[in-house]
This record gives C-alpha cells, sequence and structure tokens, in this order.
C-alpha cells in the first residue's frame, strides 16, 4: 500500500531565521530538476576538461539538460557563437574586446569561469629552468636558435608553437613575450593544433620548447621559471606571476534558461572550489583584479 | 555592544513577571490584570514543554519567561524600561506594549505589540520564533514543535555517513568545512576543515573517508578520531574516488581527462593501473563488490572544422556533434588483456546512476527531447530495460542494491524503490514538488532536500536537519 506519511508532513513548517541575519541562498541542489534545454559549448581546448565534469555533475541534478562540448582553440569559440551554432563559446580570453590579432566580437557577454595559469615548458633533456622575458622573446621569434645562447647545453632549440586562434597563443604572446611576434616557419619550427598535442610535442621532442596551460604540465616536461619567477598558483595569486588569464565562456548577449543555470554552476563556490581546483584551475574569487 | 554581567537572574525573572518594576517602566506599562491563563504544550528542542499563554482579542500570546527557560534564553533588566535575552550569542531588547524589537543592534517590528498581562509579558509564538531565529513545524495531527539547535546553513553537499549521521560539507570562499550531523537533531560537530580537500568520500565500512587534495595526494581520515592519514602523495589529477567493497582500497580516475583506471592500495600507498586504453574522458566510475567489473560512461568531445587560414570574421567553423552522447561501458578486469566493452549506442543523453554490486547491470537515466526521462537498466549481454518509463524521472541515485526515484507526478513528486537484481517497482511515497534531491544510504532513513534545506525523514515526520 501507498505509504502517505510524508504527506502528513506540514510543509508550512517554517524557518523563521529573520532576526539573526539574512537568509542566505541555499546552494545545494539551487537547480530545479525540471530544467530542460540543449546547451553546445566550443572553443578553449584548455577549459574542456573542466567543462566535460562541470557538465557531468550538472546533469546528475538536471537530467533533461543535454551538454555537448567541444574544443579546436579559442577562437573557434566566439565564432560558433556569432555564427548560432553554439551557445557558449570557451575562450582563454575577453572576446568582447579587442586583443592582439582579434578583433571584438560585438554583442558577446564574457563569463569568467576560470582562472588559467599558463608555463613556458621544456623537454625533460634541456637544462634551462630559468628565462627571462628577453630570452622568450629571443627564442620565440627564432633570433636564438641554440640553448647555449641562454645557459644551456650546445643544442638546436625547437620552437612549438600553438596554431593562430589558440587562445593560450594570446595570452603567451601577450603576457610572456610581452606582445613581441613569433616566429612562424624555419626547420626547428612546429605548430600544434592543441593543449594535448602540445603536450605530446614536448614530452617526445628533445631541445623543444613550448607553452602550455599550467594543468597540462607533467613530469615529462620541466615549467620554467620567467624572470625568476615559478609559475606556480600561489605566485599566479600573489601577484608575481603574470603569464595567466581569466577563462571565459562567452554568450551572445546575457545567457538565459539552461545555459545561464550552467554558467551559474561553473560560477559556484561548490564548483568552483570543488572540481575546479581539483582540475588545477584556479578559482576566480581567488583574484584580487 | 557589551553586556552587564552585574545584573543577576533573579532581577530579570522579576521583570518579566513585572511584579517589581522601576518607575518608568511602570508609568509606560499598561498591566491586564485578572485575565485567565491557559497552559498550552510545545515541542522544544523534541522535549515537552508547557507554557503559559493567554488569549486577548483572538490572538494567543505566550509567556516570554516560560519560552525563554526552554529554550535557554538568558534575560537581564535594561535600563530602557525592558529587558534584554541573550540567545547563542545575539541580544534581543523588548519592552511590554511595545512591537519594536531591538536585535543585535538593530530596530525591527513585531506583528503583535507585547502584552503585560498579570504582571507577565505575553509574545505571540510567531514573534517568538522570529525573534530569536527559530524554526518551527506543524505536523498533521496539530502539534507544533520548535527547536532552536543550530545547524549546518548552505550546505553545498550532504551525504549519508551511517544510519544515524550525515556528513554535511559548506564550501566558502576560505576553505572547505565538513561537518558530522546528527541525523535526528541537527546538531553537528566539525570534522574537517581545509583548503584545497575534494568531496569526502565514505568507505563502505562506514569509519573512514577519503579525499584528494590539489597537489593530488590522497588522504582517509577516521571519522572517530578525526585524524587524517595520507596514503599517498602521488601527484596526478584524480577526478573521483571509488571504495572497493571491503574498505581495503580505493580506486580512481586519473588524469584531467580520466584515461586510466588504477587503484590505490591503502596497506601500502601502491597506485597500480587497472585499465589504460587511451579513451579519454571516461567518468561514473562504479565497481563491483568482488572489484572485478568496472562500469563508467565515455564522451567524446564533438568534431569541430575550422579553417585558421581564412579571416576571423568569416566565422569558418563547423561543429559534428555526432556520436557525441555518453555511453556505457564495462570492463571485466579478471579476464587476462580484456578489453572495455560499450554496453550501449544509442543517440539519448544518459546520467548514469550505478551499477549492481555483482556487476550483472548498470542504471542511467536516458533523456530525450520532448519525452520523458525514463530510468534505463543495461545488463552484461547489452539488453536495455525501461524500469521507469511512464513518469518523468527527476533523479535517481542508487544505495546497496536499491535504486531511488525522484520522479515528476504532477501536483506532487513521487519516490520510487527499485530492487536492482530484479527491476521492481514500489511507490514508497509522495513528496512536495518543491523537493529536487533524494540522499539515500543503504540502512539509513530517506532524506530529502526541499528549498535548498535537508530533511529527514524522522519515522513518518521530517525533521530538518540543515537551514
Amino acid at each position: 500500500m501507498k505509504s502517505k506519511f510524508f504527506k502528513n508532513i506540514a510543509f508550512t513548517a517554517i524557518a523563521l531565521t529573520v532576526a539573526f541575519g539574512s537568509i542566505s541562498m541555499a546552494n545545494i541542489a539551487d537547480a530545479a530538476s525540471k530544467l530542460s534545454g540543449k546547451i553546445v559549448i566550443n572553443g578553449s581546448s584548455a577549459l574542456l576538461p573542466l567543462t566535460l565534469q562541470a557538465a557531468n555533475e550538472f546533469k546528475k541534478l538536471n537530467p533533461k539538460v543535454k551538454i555537448s562540448a567541444s574544443a579546436a582553440g579559442s577562437v573557434t569559440g566566439p565564432q560558433a557563437v556569432r555564427k548560432g551554432i553554439a551557445d557558449i563559446g570557451a575562450c582563454d580570453w575577453d572576446a568582447s574586446l579587442d586583443v592582439p590579432g582579434f578583433k571584438k566580437f560585438d554583442g558577446q557577454v564574457a563569463n569568467k569561469v576560470a582562472v588559467i595559469p599558463f608555463a613556458a615548458v621544456t623537454n625533460s633533456n634541456v637544462k634551462v629552468a630559468n628565462l627571462s622575458t628577453k630570452q622568450l622573446q629571443d627564442i620565440f621569434s627564432g633570433k636564438v636558435k641554440n640553448w647555449k645562447e641562454v645557459g644551456g647545453s650546445d643544442a638546436e632549440i625547437v620552437v612549438v608553437n600553438r596554431a593562430f586562434g589558440s587562445g593560450t597563443r594570446v595570452n603567451f604572446q601577450m603576457k610572456a613575450l610581452d606582445g613581441a611576434d613569433f616566429m612562424t616557419k624555419g626547420d626547428n619550427y612546429k605548430e600544434v593544433k592543441s593543449s594535448g598535442d602540445m603536450k605530446t610535442a614536448i614530452e617526445t621532442t628533445p631541445n623543444s620548447i613550448g607553452y602550455m596551460d599550467l594543468v597540462y604540465v607533467t613530469s615529462k616536461m620541466t615549467a620554467l621559471k620567467i624572470n625568476d619567477i615559478a609559475p606556480t598558483e600561489a605566485n599566479v595569486i600573489n601577484g608575481k606571476y603574470k603569464v595567466w588569464s581569466y577563462g571565459y565562456y562567452m554568450t551572445k548577449g546575457q545567457p538565459t534558461g539552461a545555459t545561464k543555470a550552467f554558467i551559474e554552476y561553473v560560477q559556484s563556490k561548490a564548483f568552483q572550489n570543488g572540481s575546479l581546483k581539483k582540475l588545477k584551475f584556479i578559482p576566480i574569487s581567488a583574484m584580487k583584479n | 555592544m557589551s553586556i552587564k554581567k552585574t545584573i543577576v537572574v533573579t532581577a530579570l525573572a522579576t521583570a518579566l513577571s513585572v511584579s517589581i518594576v522601576g518607575a518608568a517602566a511602570a508609568a509606560q506599562t499598561q498591566m491586564k490584570q485578572a485575565i485567565g491563563t491557559q497552559q498550552s504544550s510545545l515541542s522544544i528542542n523534541d522535549a515537552m514543554a508547557s507554557i503559559r499563554s493567554v488569549t486577548l482579542n483572538g490572538i494567543t500570546y505566550m509567556s516570554i519567561r516560560d519560552l525563554g527557560n526552554a529554550v535557554g534564553v538568558y534575560f537581564e533588566v535594561n535600563d530602557k524600561g525592558g529587558v534584554s535575552a541573550f540567545f547563542q550569542g545575539h541580544t534581543i531588547e523588548l519592552r511590554g506594549l511595545s512591537k519594536e524589537i531591538v536585535v543585535d543592534g538593530a530596530a525591527r517590528e513585531l506583528q503583535y505589540a507585547v502584552e503585560n498581562v498579570n504582571n507577565m509579558y505575553f509574545i505571540t509564538l510567531s514573534d517568538f520564533i522570529s525573534a530569536i531565529g527559530a524554526e518551527s513545524t506543524l505536523d498533521g495531527a496539530g502539534q507544533v514543535s520548535l527547536s532552536t539547535v543550530q545547524k549546518v546553513k548552505d550546505p553545498s553537499r550532504v551525504i549519508w555517513l551511517n544510519a544515524s549521521s550525515l556528513l554535511a560539507s559548506v564550501i566558502e570562499e576560505e576553505g572547505r568545512f565538513d561537518y558530522i550531523v546528527d541525523a535526528k537533531t541537527g546538531q553537528f560537530t566539525e570534522l574537517l576543515t581545509t583548503t584545497d580537500a575534494s568531496d569526502l568520500v565514505v568507505a563502505p565500512n562506514g569509519q573512514t573517508a577519503a579525499y584528494s587534495v590539489e597537489s593530488g595526494a590522497v588522504y582517509v581520515i577516521d571519522l572517530a578520531s578525526k585524524q587524517s592519514k595520507a596514503v599517498t602523495y602521488d601527484g596526478s589529477i584524480k577526478p573521483e574516488l571509488v571504495w572497493s567493497a571491503d574498505s581495503s582500497a580505493i580506486y580512481f580516475l586519473q588524469g584531467d581527462k580520466g584515461s586510466v583506471i588504477a587503484k590505490l592500495n591503502l596497506s601500502d600507498g601502491k597506485i597500480s593501473k587497472v585499465l589504460e586504453d587511451k579513451v579519454d574522458y571516461k567518468a561514473n566510475l562504479s565497481v563491483s563488490a568482488d572489484g572485478s567489473q568496472f562500469h563508467y560512461t565515455v564522451i567524446k568531445p564533438g568534431a569541430v572544422t575550422a579553417d585558421s587560414s581564412k579571416p576571423v570574421d568569416q566565422d569558418d567553423v563547423a561543429i559534428d556533434l555526432t556520436g557525441t552522447e555518453p555511453q556505457v561501458y564495462r570492463f571485466d578486469a579478471s579476464i587476462k588483456d580484456g578489453k572495455p566493452e560499450k554496453l550501449t549506442a544509442t543517440t539519448d543523453d544518459k546520467v548514469f546512476v550505478g551499477a549492481a554490486a555483482d556487476g550483472s547491470k548498470a542504471f542511467y537515466v536516458s533523456a530525450e527531447d520532448n519525452k520523458l526521462a525514463s530510468l534505463v537498466s543495461v545488463a552484461k549481454d547489452k539488453t536495455i530495460a525501461k524500469l521507469i518509463e511512464d513518469k518523468d524521472v527527476l533523479q535517481a541515485v542508487m544505495a546497496g542494491n536499491k535504486i531511488y526515484v525522484l520522479a515528476d507526478g504532477g501536483s506532487s513528486e513521487i519516490v520510487y524503490e527499485i530492487d536492482a537484481a530484479t527491476g521492481q517497482k514500489k511507490e514508497l511515497s509522495t513528496v512536495p514538488n518543491s523537493v529536487t534531491e533524494l540522499i539515500v544510504a543503504a540502512g539509513a532513513p530517506i532524506a530529502i532536500v526541499s528549498d535548498g534545506q535537508v530533511s529527514v525523514d524522522n519515522n513518518g515526520q521530517w525533521k530538518k536537519v540543515t537551514q
């Protein structure tokens, strides 16, 4: 027989916590389970693991929201939003503003979702642990071609660059190279299309140098100090290490419906200080600016 | 505001009964005398209390002194012609015949003025509850219960620790706070405070819980002694931790893409790979009781075509989302050189629920456009069966060999219990539409999340255990 005991409980039971302060919004299972919709997210490969983790968690609370994600470099995020084939463009820069190489995407709103530290990395056979901004500029422009010119062994430097359109590339150029240009061709020059490809290239190419999100750094490579500052989360938060950016979810205007709910989930304290940190991103609230 | 401790409690009792009042206060206070009082029965903090009450103009008022004594309020006469009440670190000032009270220095208004009857102060129950920040419930029999137990506020996650305790986690900017909550009273004690711990995963033996930190290290905390011990300092990312049935090992997905299934032995801290098949974005790992059968989902990102040689403003980008729906996989580690098997290939969206303890079936919520979300099982032989398809499934969670389902019942939601072995469905109850989540564990009562607050089934009554 069907139990009715739940019905006997008066849900008029009220928490009258008025006097001792405001009633803060509960953050457990805020999302309405009946929320439905379809969200397509495209763009930054750096943000893809975070997006998929968030989608998996969000869907447990909202099984009727379908979330599909893809990545092919940051610029394809706001492009896909502008074209109307994605609801969210994951991008490693604020694409509502002009940045070197890219004009702003009019009408798009940048929703901060994470802090992404970037690191200059070398193959583990390289015996250099620190480079100055000038040395990095010279290496990535092709002016310095041998590791011995910057204190390393006598070996030709292999420069691995991300393809045009990468948010990591935009940020590395702006913040590690101080806006200086990259070399674009040469015998010891490679371009890769994703963070994963960069990781593989650096791990397997002796004497190589490249750059990537800190989260992708492995024990098979060296993350370089830049101007004697190590690329650590602590140094990003305390302002000493400058090569980082916010990760953004770009939307066409202010987000609504399921898209809004998903972005709010990613921005929630629980996700920011839980799964996002576990994936080695930095919560947006950690930054003072 | 400093509290004048020099005034003794006896002065207070006097003030509350107004047998002696200062001249100024007496002048202000117009007593209503010779009105008969009744005794009202209230459940206060799970104990019955007899409270004097009066009815004036159809409104029932209760003795402030009786209510205060029952909940543990400390009273003092103040120099404003009234009394100050001290309760749980707060100060409330009130006066006879006045609607105004001052809470922690801020004035606010009661619905009804405090009455002075037969030399005693009386207040309506709702105003008293409001003033001290208590919670009240009214059961089906009309019994009012009042609780002043301080509860965990705004937990981000609540799970069962055992049949009588819950684990409530509060995440703030400054860190993470995990509390053990008494499931009957809501009283709580701190278990763990950290800046970078993951969600705690309770061992099947109920004695320990595991968590990872940002560095990748895994710790196990003893729930009784509250002492944590590192079991590995391995730096790899571990998105999910899953206990073995005998609580001797922890399985985890390894790497930011969850590509590898690994096993961490607690006795020696050694990590071994269970499966490394170069398939990224595994999630929702489930391990059978004997540790041989692994179920998980795999999600495939969409394929993007973009020509970076073309001007950006041409938006030369295309996304192919074909085949990106999550699929359920099974891996039998007992077969030498065995390969994972893809159990599903359907285009519905899948929210993984869990797998039977013997690894014979996995369960998921299936969602498709313009259809009710259904609860589905998939067997080893890839047979798919719909366990609930006539109601919109809002949530499904597994506890032992039972699946508990919250389904849309129209004016209210329905709670079902499904036997994972037989698929037999039992309608347990109905709950209000405000319920968004069920919290279950084998052997524990059902808890619900309604309007963000957790309530536990306590012999047919919902007892709120968080704020």
